[in-house]
């Protein structure tokens, strides 16, 4: 008796604890379906393929063969999507049926799909709001040099990715929007159905961070954008995130996206460092597949730079991702929590940064927020601006332009990327370099020292930090930057000692005031 | 070596900054976490400091009825795991349990005599050993511990062995009886171990096999099985 019900206790807790998961199942081919461009998709998606000479009848947006779904419906508990990118279904079921379905000739994968989004942002409640945050948010991306040309976003369509939009539709911030009709479409994945004004607030204060104005003061650049919105995540049904990810980009593209803001990153929860190289996780997969459609896609770089993850998450890993970190409204430079590069391939990441800690629009009035999902959306907020600017150019171009325009273009390191973008590059790309300072080397010593032509004052300096930074990189031959920082100048001159600590380090980069400049400090052979 | 010169390099560094007032106010290497660890959650081995609260039960029909929750155990332990593949791990687990039964007093009571005390609490505290199997169930995980089933067995040695009787005297004053080191408790204790989890938060239980009590004495056996929490101390 005593063995029996032993026995009963383990079988009780065993079957507690065995469950369906959900797994995307990958077909073969696409052989035997029609698909017609003009009929499935928006014109403006039209537009935008053509533009950028891409294929209309490609294999990738052709839907998936019905008789393969209805095959794997028959033996699944529940099918909850289709990928046309993918040429996949995201199913409910278990082991025994999943076996089954791996056995059809016309499966080529299975891929489990794990929980573990993180919405890379947090609303602080902050009864004093600092009004001079706000206007710096844009200031510091030179927003009002948009403002003057008259560039607002005006025809660019913009898909937020996030966990919910209450208050959009009745918040002040958002009501140029609604009065000229521009949010298109809004669809919730997690219930399938049309109404995303409810749930996380996360959504609402992003979008003002890319379009708000609230009494008169724009809160991010692309005011005259239009927007999709789609609530993609719910933190309390954990397996669903990626595959409402890889859904909503789909619907976005149908419908003409040109640009998707999406604050959110998948960590530790389902990878691991080394697998953060754009290739594993799919949807930084998925990501670069826009790329190639002409979406460019902007992603917070995450918030686990003063965690033990540390670097960025996925899709931020993705090559053709405008990933986006965050410095500090205060000091201008890297902001403890945003993540860090690079990615586990050792390419740059993340590629520019933005304030992250903006004033958004909160559930009565205006709110303070920290997090790279605010500097995520005021760069995309930018990146509408500038596709205004280019409507020619490709999402790869555009995002290559927004890095030059990065205030500390060429230089580059892992927590601030290229720098702040600027809107002066972008509407005038002509930039002009001049030499702020000279490194003059004296036997052993090296001697930084600020041009002539440079106004400089050495009381003012020390009470003035942002435009008297010297950033500094030591640059392996490789192009691994090994170590980065910033050091406050308050004199004209001061000497620098060369630390090639790094093997095979060659260049010491040092930027200051708008000017780069690359000095072969040579090779450190120790092992 | 290298270190070391890179770690002198870098504050004569500091000191020629400081000495031309020069603030240095950010200096960051690249991180090493893009290489996979082979120390960590989900990674080759995971070790990590673990505290525990428990509810002795009832669950045989031939067992001392207990009062629950006063009936309880606290543990601290340390717990290793060695990972086999994505959904396989085998570790063991060393911990300090303080047990607690307080015996309910009723007709049925045949715990050391069938004599009724107002409170009658055994404390054996002892420390265990565990060997486990781990079974993990997200399919595809990172440096993420998931949800999980542990099985394995565990034997221990019961270091302090106390019987506490309180009762109240005939002038309404409260007297309490410690018996140390009580000779009809066995030294030694083993059973099997059964856990539920999910990242640092384990339900188990824990089910004796052995018999606490000498079996000569044909006592009730205190409860075998203890219900619990167990939070692990780990990011």
């Amino acid at each position: 008796m005593k063995s029996v019900k032993l026995l009963l206790f383990f079988v009780i807790i065993f079957s507690c604890s065995v469950k369906s998961q959900t797994h995307w199942v990958v077909f073969t081919d696409k052989i035997g379906v029609d698909f017609d461009p003009f009929e499935y998709f928006d014109s403006k998606a039209i537009e935008r393929r053509v533009n950028i000479g891409y294929d209309l009848y490609h294999i990738s947006d052709f839907p998936v063969n019905e008789s393969y779904i209805l095959t794997v419906a028959n033996c699944c508990d529940s099918i909850s999507y289709c990928s046309r990118w993918m040429n996949a279904v995201s199913v409910w079921t278990d082991e025994h049926s999943l076996n089954r379905i791996a056995a059809f000739d016309f499966v080529q994968e299975i891929i489990p799909i794990e929980h573990g989004f993180v919405l890379c942002g947090k609303e602080i409640a902050d009864a004093k709001i600092d009004t001079s945050i706000l206007t710096n948010q844009l200031l510091v991306m030179q927003g009002d040099f948009f403002k003057e040309a008259g560039i607002d976003g005006r025809g660019v369509r913009i898909a937020v990715f996030d966990g919910g939009f209450p208050y959009v539709d009745t918040h002040p911030a958002f009501e140029h929007i609604r009065k000229d009709g521009r949010i298109l479409k809004t669809w919730d994945f997690v219930k399938n159905k049309e109404f995303v004004y409810g749930y996380n607030s996360h959504g609402a204060m992003v979008l003002s961070c890319i379009a708000g104005i609230y009494n008169g003061q724009p809160m991010g650049l692309a005011t005259g954008a239009e927007f999709l919105l789609a609530r993609t995540e719910k933190n309390t049904e954990p397996f669903s995130e990626e595959v409402n990810w890889v859904a909503a980009l789909e619907w976005a593209d149908k419908n003409g996206v040109d640009i998707v803001n999406s604050s959110l990153g998948y960590t530790y929860h389902r990878y691991f460092p080394n697998e953060m190289d754009g290739k594993t996780s799919y949807v930084s997969i998925m990501a670069n597949k826009a790329a190639s459609k002409g979406i460019l896609v902007v992603n917070a770089a995450g918030n686990d730079g003063d965690s033990q993850w540390t670097i960025i998450g996925a899709p931020a890993d993705a090559d053709s991702v405008l990933s986006v970190g965050g410095i500090s409204p205060h000091t201008d430079y890297h902001i403890s929590f945003s993540s860090v590069g690079p990615t586990a391939d050792y390419r740059k990441k993340p590629n520019v940064v933005a304030f992250g800690q903006a004033i958004v629009a909160g559930k009565q009035d205006l709110t303070s927020a920290y997090g790279t999902s605010f500097a995520s959306p005021l760069v995309a907020g930018f990146a509408a601006c500038a596709k205004q600017v280019l409507p020619q150019k490709n999402a790869v171009e555009l995002k290559e332009i927004i890095e030059k325009s990065g205030n500390l273009y060429p230089y580059f390191d892992y927590a601030h990327g290229y720098g702040v973008p600027q809107a002066s590059y972008i509407l005038n790309p002509e930039k002009e370099e001049i030499p702020t300072f000279s490194v003059i080397r004296d036997d052993d010593s090296w001697l930084f020292k600020i041009n002539s032509n440079i106004k400089f004052d050495e009381e003012s300096a020390k009470k003035t930090k942002h435009e008297n930074y010297l950033y500094m990189a030591y640059v392996t031959d490789k192009g691994v930057v090994c170590q980065w920082g910033i050091i406050h100048v308050k004199t004209k001159s001061f000497p620098i000692i060369i630390d090639n600590g790094c093997e095979g380090t060659q260049t010491l980069q040092l930027h200051y005031r708008g000017y780069t400049l690359n000095i072969n400090v040579g090779a450190n052979d120790e092992k | 070596m290298k270190n070391k010169l890179f770690l002198q390099l870098f504050v004569v560094f500091l000191f020629a900054l400081s000495a031309n007032a020069q603030d240095i106010i950010l200096w960051e290497k690249v991180s090493h976490n893009t290489e996979k660890p082979k120390k960590g959650i989900n990674s080759t081995s995971f070790n990590h400091f673990y505290v525990a609260w428990g509810v002795n039960t009832a669950f045989l029909n031939n067992e001392t009825s207990v009062k629950v929750p006063a009936s309880n155990d606290y543990t601290f332990g340390y717990r290793q795991i060695f990972r086999l593949n994505n959904n396989l791990a085998f570790g063991f687990k060393g911990q300090l349990v303080k047990s607690r039964f307080s015996v309910t007093q009723n007709a049925d009571k045949n715990v050391h005599d069938s004599v009724l005390h107002k409170k009658e609490i055994f404390l054996i505290n002892h420390v265990d050993a565990s060997l486990y199997l781990r079974i993990n169930f997200d399919r595809h995980r990172g440096a993420y511990m998931g949800h999980f089933l542990d099985i394995g067995a565990w034997g221990g040695y019961n270091f302090m062995r106390q019987r506490m009787i309180e009762d109240i005297t005939v002038d309404k004053s409260k007297t309490r009886i410690w018996h140390k080191g009580v000779g009809y408790i066995e030294k030694y204790q083993y059973g099997a171990y059964a856990a539920i989890g999910l990242n640092r938060f384990l339900f188990y239980a824990r089910y004796r096999v052995s018999d606490l009590f000498d079996p000569c004495k044909k006592f009730s056996q205190l409860p075998a099985l203890t219900f619990g929490l167990e939070v692990g101390l780990h990011k």
